[in-house]
């Protein structure tokens, strides 16, 4: 059911349910909000209406002052309420786990959040965001800011621990994931984020997905990259855990002509080098181009007009706990550049205008084997023993039509889907508080 | 090793102040203690350079970053306050005070979020230029305070009177005719984000906005100790009556805001009173400079860097500094 609270005064601690709820041969006897068990008395009232099994219309139950309190209810939301035969629970309780910035993290940092609270009538219960370093592990409690439906505002407070956790920030201390891992069951997802590197040689050990790796390496020192750069002739350097198009560098080797476009700087500098001397020079002065690291072979990718492009797909678990294609776009490249993020100039196209405008004969082949290489993908990171669900997958084909895993990317960016298909957006910023839904004790 | 990270500016001297006092304690505990600034800081190569303190003397070096580190400075460059952010997610450093400035809103509705401590906020609206321009002459007493720091220079208290207003500051006291405090308030909140306090009447002396200052900083065993308390407008002792009164509010509200904001070590809250002495609250702040002035109480001084070396040797004995996670 889902249900309004009406708080009464009293020294106990008590709950009042319609009496529909009641399961003949059973007692109750504590109530659960959370990771929160309480021992109380669970009283049936004739006069508590059950409302139409609806958030727009929900019922009513009374919980006592004591009670609130001891479970850290906060009051003005919208709950489930679900009887078993020993206990009454509350919920759902879903936290956003945020990173180790607590002074950064106000009810103004957290109006980023607020567009996803579109579907919170399909959800409803305690939705709230915390730091780790803000949890009390002894009284397994968090301290973070919780989304008040009624007021559309996120107001500090103090709960319980969630039943599923949805992690938003990948600078904890692996210790806290362990322990909130432990605490949910298992039920925190986007536990980990692989660096470039790590991925990549993850998927090297599947058959299938590692035809689809382009040569990677660890970027280490000047003789193995130059070994690298004479065999492929060009190359990317990408930073093992930085995304969005930063920290870039694309060296192109011709004859002994070497010419590098660096993307580190806002405005990329181009540098033509005549001589092997010159470029061990270089990197001797960019020493950190071999400090966190991976050179890869660049790809001659397919085109439209003079610009890259490469696709990002949105992977996502949903309500029915499976994996699923959300979101498509092609993100093309400004002019000449190398990069095609939307923070770096790029611009957003439908796969569909994308694929028509690149390839001019039938391209649905394509679309399927795209969505195929996806949905292998993630059922191959699910074998990893992490918990994911969601995925900003970066695919791109080459001239001769091959796929090529460029990126993965836990905590993907969604900007161009923002500006191109809202509906797409907003559905891609739903789909996370569904499946975390469907894993608490409420999920269908 | 301890670190103390400080203004560039005041690197030097805080280095041969702190020597002073850390000499001996830093020789009791065997713990050397570096006074560094963030332009000195590599984060890519995880070093610092700084001057080392210890037992006798202060010498200029370059050393690994250290794992626990007291944060003694206000950054005011960008690049800096984002190191600032980075050097709190390099892995096993604990960075005591890593917020770099406390926005004022932040922490008032964190305290209206706590029973206890909703008290000593006062009924407040975000403030802006555009704002000036609307019925500021109807309102009764008020307080303007930016609210992206604590800035005590900046607060403007405005006390209702039968021709308009008296403004008290930090500075003095001025009268501002009723038709006149629009223009007035007006360039006062020209620039930035402002918080406008309906407040009761409030204590004025010689002419100033009375306000006290407690110091605090948190012991080793987690729990928070008043350091020092002054009556900061006037640079005055706190009577005994008042004490009471300061001490109850400051660790009912650093108890709040800490639950929210672990990593605090050091922190000092400002209070306004009303006529019958009640606090409330008008700053939050994380570390001040003048804890360390040398007009302040030499035995305050002695006990805070006691107290970090305490702090810091406890945090050792435990085997970590960082990576456990607790209260």
């Amino acid at each position: 059911m889902w249900a309004k609270i009406e708080v009464v005064p009293s020294e106990y601690e008590i709950i009042y349910l319609p009496s529909q709820l009641k399961k003949s041969g059973y007692i109750q006897d504590n109530v659960v909000f959370g990771d929160m068990s309480v021992r109380s008395s669970v009283e049936y009232s004739k006069d508590l209406t059950m409302g139409d099994g609806s958030f727009e219309k929900p019922g009513r139950i009374r919980i006592s002052d004591k009670l609130m309190k001891k479970l850290m209810i906060p009051e003005s939301l919208v709950y489930r309420v679900k009887v078993t035969d020993s206990s009454v629970a509350i919920g759902p309780v879903i936290g956003f786990l945020l990173g180790i910035h607590t002074h950064r993290y106000t009810p103004r940092h957290m109006e980023k959040y607020s567009d996803r609270f579109g579907i919170y009538n399909k959800v409803g219960g305690l939705i709230y965001a915390f730091s780790p370093k803000s949890v009390d592990w002894k009284k397994r409690i968090a301290y973070g800011l919780y989304y008040n439906i009624a007021a559309s505002s996120w107001e500090y407070g103090c709960f319980p621990l969630p039943e599923v956790i949805y992690r938003r920030d990948f600078h904890s201390n692996p210790s806290y994931i362990k322990m909130l891992m432990e605490i949910t069951g298992g039920r925190l997802f986007n536990s980990y984020r692989f660096s470039k590197y790590e991925l990549f040689e993850y998927l090297r050990t599947d058959s299938e997905l590692c035809k689809h790796i382009p040569p990677t390496e660890l970027s280490l020192n000047f003789d193995q990259v130059r070994e690298f750069i004479d065999r492929h002739s060009k190359v990317i350097f990408k930073p093992v855990d930085l995304s969005r198009g930063r920290g870039i560098c694309v060296i192109e080797k011709n004859d002994t002509i070497y010419k590098i476009t660096d993307y580190r700087y806002r405005n990329p500098i181009v540098t033509v080098l005549y001589d092997k001397e010159s470029f061990e020079k270089f990197f001797a002065i960019n020493q950190n181009l071999f400090n966190k690291y991976i050179i890869q072979k660049y790809l001659p990718l397919a085109r439209i007009g003079n610009s890259l492009f490469d696709i990002r797909v949105v992977m996502q678990k949903g309500k029915d706990k499976t994996w699923g294609c959300t979101g498509i776009e092609c993100r093309i490249s400004s002019n000449r550049s190398h990069l095609t993020n939307i923070s770096r100039g790029g611009y957003a196209l439908s796969l569909n205008e994308a694929l028509h405008r690149a390839f001019s004969g039938d391209f649905n082949t394509i679309s399927k084997q795209i969505n195929d290489l996806c949905l292998k993908f993630c059922l191959f990171m699910d074998d990893s023993g992490e918990h994911f669900a969601e995925f900003g997958i970066d695919i791109a084909i080459d001239t001769d039509n091959n796929l090529w895993l460029i990126e993965a990317n836990v905590f993907p960016s969604f900007k161009g889907f923002k500006k191109m298909d809202r509906d797409t957006y907003l559905s891609i910023r739903y789909t996370p508080l569904l499946y975390a839904l469907s894993l608490t004790r409420f999920g269908e | 090793m301890i670190g103390i990270l400080c203004n560039r500016k005041s690197e030097k001297t805080i280095g041969r102040y702190l020597h002073n006092i850390f000499k001996n304690v830093a020789k009791e505990k065997r713990i050397p203690v570096i006074v560094f600034s963030m332009p000195n800081t590599n984060l890519l190569q995880r070093t610092v350079f700084g001057s080392l303190v210890s037992e006798e003397k202060i010498s200029t070096v370059k050393v690994s970053l250290p794992m626990l580190i007291f944060n003694f400075a206000v950054q005011k460059r960008k690049s800096d306050i984002k190191k600032l952010r980075s050097l709190l997610e390099v892995e096993n450093v604990t960075l005591i005070n890593a917020t770099n400035q406390f926005n004022q809103l932040q922490i008032m509705e964190m305290l209206l979020s706590n029973s206890k401590t909703k008290k000593f906020v006062l009924p407040f609206i975000n403030y802006s230029r555009e704002d000036a321009y609307t019925g500021i002459s109807e309102k009764s007493s008020f307080i303007l305070k930016p609210e992206n720091r604590p800035s005590l220079s900046r607060i403007i208290y405005s006390k209702k009177v039968d021709y308009g207003f008296e403004l008290y500051s930090l500075y003095g006291c001025s009268s501002c005719h009723k038709f006149d405090i629009q223009d007035t308030i007006h360039s006062i909140v020209h620039k930035g984000k402002w918080l406008l306090l309906k407040t009761p009447g409030l204590i004025t002396y010689k002419n100033k906005i009375f306000v006290v200052r407690a110091y605090m900083q948190k012991k080793p065993d987690s729990e928070w100790e008043i350091v020092l308390k002054t009556i900061i407008s006037h640079n005055e002792t706190v009577n005994d009556n008042l004490a009471k009164k300061i001490d109850t509010a400051s660790l009912q509200i650093i108890d709040c805001i800490n639950c929210f904001i672990p990593d605090i070590g050091i922190c000092f809250i400002d209070f306004v009173l009303d006529m019958r002495a009640n606090p409330y609250l008008l700053n939050f702040g994380g570390w001040d400079d003048r804890l360390l002035s040398k007009k302040q109480n030499r035995s305050v001084r002695i006990k805070l860097c006691k107290n970090i070396m305490k702090y810091a040797n406890v945090l050792s004995e435990n085997g970590v500094f960082a990576t456990l996670p607790g209260n």
